[in-house]
């Protein structure tokens, strides 16, 4: 993926549907885009297929039918391979919790994509020491500076400082798209405020697709999506699920 | 080396496991390259029990048996050569040396043989090495005798020592010649062949103690008895020896010899070549060291299924770690990877451990090991063997992490990014 050139839209979803391999379909998207450096807010109780939709956009499952298109790639129409690549490349993740690598160290988790995409890794630093650096800077600016000096095991740390480690790590690079999969469920209140705020100001130009089962947290953002309301998936389900397995919207 | 690096941290973090796996690899490892190796020092001592003599010559039976009473000490001769044959086949143009064996009687149960001085010149066992005193000398007198390492440090002898033989082989046997007091005049230097086990005396000697016997009774009441003072040394030519060794001059006689001797007219004799029975013996022996190999091979077996098992135990609570690689872009394949390189990692540090300890043991060790075994184990040092062995060992642990492997592959597929357990 190449960064240059700046898409229309950061997600651009044309009627997807994504059935599972029991036959239960997930989703049923007419419409549904993200533009870019917009920090869209995606409301989705649980059941509604917002980890589904989620697999997609991340290109880590590929739909049934019908286009997406991802920082404009054909996520479609590209081998699972392609999509893997462009994730390293361009996406950050953050989930609801246990984000890290428990026997990395939190430099190491923060670097964690530079592994798998040089791409990101070059423009994070050219040498290890200035990506080093550039994780330290970053983990400051996200309040864990002792956490990060004392070299403690990821596994050590609250669940308040893991998620600010795990936002570090979507931020690392200045990738263009970040997915939080409902990151603040595991926080209190408090934090949870102070995490979004963080997470949106150090975002800058990426795109933000937030996730959450709490409508509360949608005044932070830009705009409001309910996932009911774009996905039909449960009005016209295509095939019956076998009867000894519990129809389910999601993995 | 990135999904390596990985793989290793993840196996260090989980260290207590992954330890105890190393350990029962590297057991195991060491266990199989350790039974090989005393496999092959067995075998080729075994082999080199008898070396630089041409032909073993006894009574009439197979290679095997005439091999096993010779120079095995084992077992008993159905019967005996005569001293007329034992001359005639010594006086031979053709015959460089020989050395005359007669067994039969024994000492707190180690075997008592007669034979000639030139024995301790003309015996070779190894690589023809030849039989060296640590202490005395050969016998000269009908009463002295040379014991071997084995028997000296067993039964504590020095120089100087006296003891009985008695008939037979029983450390207890009835009939003991109490009379007949043997010295000890030399001790051999360990050879790790049965001449350690082997107290040596001269022919005369045993003729000696059987003054007065009759096919093999001891003499009845006072009258058949004789005092050592009255033995006449001129008459203790043996009438039979048990069997005797032959070196000949030339090695393209050895047929000829061998077919002389087994058609002998006069008695019914049969000649062996030590290195055709011995690889016939080894043949028969050798049986035991297949089922030592094959428990080997189990024990090896075992240890890499406790590798699988630990590996795929922990599948379950690594199923967020691998969505979590994943997320920050891991395609499948690497995560099928990152899980073949922790069963590689693992294993290869087991093995190689496994075979540097062994060898490191068999190294300093190796004294303590000889004298328990009864051999020497020769050979020592990292072998092409122990190589082929080690890489086995890495290669199976490779493909054994194939099915973790493709299980979280196929996981990681379904999973997507969520995981909920």
């Amino acid at each position: 993926m190449s960064t240059e050139q700046t898409p229309a839209l950061c997600v651009n979803i044309q009627d997807l549907e994504y059935t599972w391999a029991n036959g239960v379909r997930a989703l049923s998207i007419r419409h549904f885009s993200v533009l870019p450096s917009e920090r869209l807010f995606l409301h989705g109780p649980s059941g509604s297929g917002k980890s589904t939709l989620l697999g997609v956009i991340a290109g880590v499952f590929a739909p049934t039918s019908g286009e997406a298109t991802i920082l404009g790639q054909p996520f479609h129409s590209m081998t699972a391979a392609a999509r893997d690549r462009l994730r390293a490349d361009a996406m950050g993740v953050i989930f609801q919790q246990f984000n890290l690598v428990p026997y990395l160290n939190l430099v190491e988790n923060v670097l964690l994509p530079c592994r798998f995409s040089r791409d990101r890794a070059e423009r994070v630093g050219a040498t290890d020491a200035k990506r080093i650096d550039k994780a330290l800077h970053l983990l400051n600016r996200l309040g864990l500076e002792e956490e990060a000096k004392a070299n403690r095991p990821a596994a050590e740390l609250s669940t308040g400082q893991q998620q600010r480690v795990a936002a570090a790590r979507a931020l690392i690079g200045s990738p263009s798209l970040i997915i939080a999969d409902e990151p603040t469920s595991a926080l209190d209140a408090e934090t949870r405020d102070t995490f979004i705020a963080t997470l949106l100001s150090e975002a800058q130009q990426a795109a933000v697709l937030f996730v959450s089962h709490d409508a509360s947290l949608s005044n932070h953002f830009d705009r409001l999506v309910a996932l009911d309301n774009i996905n039909f998936s449960q009005d016209e389900r295509v095939v019956s699920p076998p009867l000894n397995m519990p129809a389910r919207a999601e993995a | 080396m990135n999904l390596a690096l990985l793989a290793w941290k993840s196996a260090k973090a989980r260290a207590a496991t992954t330890i105890l796996t190393i350990f029962s690899i590297a057991i195991s490892t060491a266990l199989l390259l350790g039974v090989e190796k005393i496999r092959d020092g067995a075998r080729s001592s075994f082999e080199q029990t008898v070396s630089g003599t041409d032909l073993i010559v006894g009574a009439r039976s197979g290679p095997i048996n005439l091999l096993l009473y010779s120079v095995f000490r084992i077992g008993d001769p159905t019967a005996n050569v005569s001293w007329q044959s034992y001359e005639a086949f010594a006086q031979r143009q053709d015959v460089a040396w020989t050395v005359p064996l007669s067994l039969g009687d024994s000492h707190e149960g180690f075997r008592v043989l007669g034979t000639t001085p030139n024995y301790f010149e003309n015996y070779r066992y190894g690589a023809k090495r030849q039989l060296k005193f640590a202490n005395g000398a050969a016998f000269s007198d009908v009463f002295d005798a040379v014991i071997g390492a084995e028997v000296a440090r067993e039964l504590g002898y020095e120089l100087g020592a006296e003891f009985d033989i008695s008939h037979g082989l029983k450390s207890a046997s009835f009939a003991e010649h109490k009379d007949r007091p043997f010295r000890v005049v030399g001790i051999l230097g360990r050879t790790g062949t049965p001449v350690d086990r082997t107290i040596h005396v001269s022919l005369e000697g045993i003729e000696a103690v059987h003054i007065g016997w009759n096919n093999g009774a001891p003499p009845i009441g006072r009258n058949g008895q004789i005092s050592i003072e009255e033995i006449d040394k001129n008459q203790l030519q043996p009438e039979s020896i048990t069997a005797f060794l032959v070196g000949l001059k030339s090695k393209s006689a050895v047929l000829r010899y061998q077919r002389d001797v087994n058609t002998f007219r006069p008695e019914a004799l049969s000649a062996v070549i030590p290195g055709v029975a011995l690889s016939q013996l080894w043949r028969v022996v050798g049986a035991a060291e297949q089922a030592l190999r094959g428990v080997a091979i189990f024990v090896i077996a075992a240890g890499l299924t406790g590798l699988l098992t630990t590996i795929l135990t922990s599948l379950n609570e690594r199923r967020r770690e691998i969505a979590v690689l994943r997320s920050v872009g891991a395609k499948s394949r690497d995560v099928f990877f990152l899980l073949v390189c922790e069963a590689t990692i693992v294993a290869a540090i087991g093995a190689t451990i496994g075979a540097a300890a062994i060898n490191l043991g068999l190294m300093f060790f190796s004294t303590q090991i000889e004298a328990a075994a009864g051999f020497p184990l020769g050979g020592f040092g990292f072998s092409l063997y122990d190589l082929y062995i080690t890489c086995g060992v890495i290669f199976i642990g490779f493909a054994l992490g194939f099915l973790p492997g493709w299980l979280a592959y196929r996981r990681s597929l379904s999973d997507g990014l969520t995981v909920r357990i």
